[in-house]
């Protein structure tokens, strides 16, 4: 179950600033773009919009030179498939490297994968996820990982 | 000397003046009245210099200077910034107001400001201040880049648009948020 809802979760982060037929969005209270828009950063109820994808963060930056997206602060990414189902991450930090086409994702708090298929849900938490974002990908919950799948519960 | 701002001091030139007139004696003063302008300069410029160097030049069909009042209604002014000797934007809007002594600029009616790397931000008011070389607006603005479109609320800025923030924004990625 981890193996496939990893992948899924970190599209929320992924998948939306990849290549899109759809422009991506971002509103914030306050955008900041420093040395020419090298560093971009947005503060105060980020929201990354890329239907189906959606991510939202206290924080946002972006570094132009490498790419490197980090959100920090209540993130929460979604995900809504084609047949309806639904995917969310929590987590503290997440970050973005598209030159090795991962996300990571971490915190003090663990981090939290909610998936709601059209018949069964199921949570995880571990201490770290990690996935690799190329189709068809590679995911991993690391540390403390527990998880329970309710089957019929939707 | 003493007691004067170096910037300020540094400014002050009012440059070419091809056409410069007095204007009609003043009506009686009455409250309220619109105050008469001292001059009325035609093709106008100005310049701001900032330790020896340029930093400003504003340029403008006509200027009508109230020296009492200490500033110079300007029309259709364009001011060009420059960093280290180089010109790093441009600046342009239907009217404006230059503060004689300070060099603050207020420009107005649908100003945009172009900058070296092609970035355009337009807003329907903002201001300029030499001395924090700083440009800020209150009203809505747009930025647009080669790779995407910003909309907000509020402004504060350099001149060359390096260091931009802007409130309540939403960007808009042209082609996906590719790196």
């Amino acid at each position: 179950m981890k193996l496939y809802a990893l992948p899924l979760l970190c599209f929320v982060l992924a998948a939306t600033l990849h290549a899109a037929d759809e422009p991506a969005t971002i509103t914030s209270d306050e955008l900041e773009l420093q040395n020419n828009g090298e560093l971009t950063t947005f503060r105060g109820h980020v929201v990354l919009t890329q239907p189906p994808y959606e991510v939202r963060s206290d924080k946002m930056t972006r570094t132009k030179s490498d790419g490197l997206v980090k959100a920090s602060g209540h993130v929460v990414g979604t995900w809504l498939s084609p047949k309806k189902e639904k995917v969310r991450v929590e987590s503290e930090e997440a970050l973005y490297a598209p030159n090795l086409e991962t996300v990571e994702l971490w915190g003090k708090k663990p981090v939290a994968v909610f998936l709601k298929g059209l018949k069964d849900e199921a949570h995880f938490i571990g201490d770290r996820g990690w996935m690799y974002t190329k189709t068809p990908g590679k995911a991993r919950l690391i540390g403390n990982v527990r998880g329970h799948v309710i089957p019929g519960a939707s | 000397m003493r007691g004067i701002p170096w910037a300020i001091l540094a400014l002050a030139a009012v440059l070419p003046i091809s056409g410069c007139r007095k204007p009609e004696p003043k009506a009686a003063a009455s409250p309220g009245a619109v105050p008469m302008p001292s001059q009325i300069l035609k093709d106008f410029e100005m310049n701001d210099v900032q330790k020896t160097v340029k930093t400003m030049t504003l340029k403008s069909i006509e200027a009508r200077v109230y020296d009492e009042q200490k500033y110079a209604d300007v029309d259709q002014p364009i001011l060009h910034f420059y960093k280290e000797g180089r010109r790093t934007s441009e600046l342009s809007a239907p009217s404006g107001k230059v503060f004689t002594e300070t060099h603050e600029v207020e420009a107005w009616g649908g100003v945009k400001v172009v900058s070296a790397d092609s970035a355009t931000l337009t807003t329907e008011r903002m201001h300029y201040d030499p001395k924090t070389r700083e440009i800020r607006s209150k009203d809505p603005v747009r930025l647009e880049k080669p790779d995407s479109i910003t909309e907000g609320i509020g402004l504060v800025t350099d001149p060359e648009l390096a260091r931009v923030k802007i409130g309540k924004q939403k960007v808009r990625f042209k082609k996906g948020m590719k790196s």
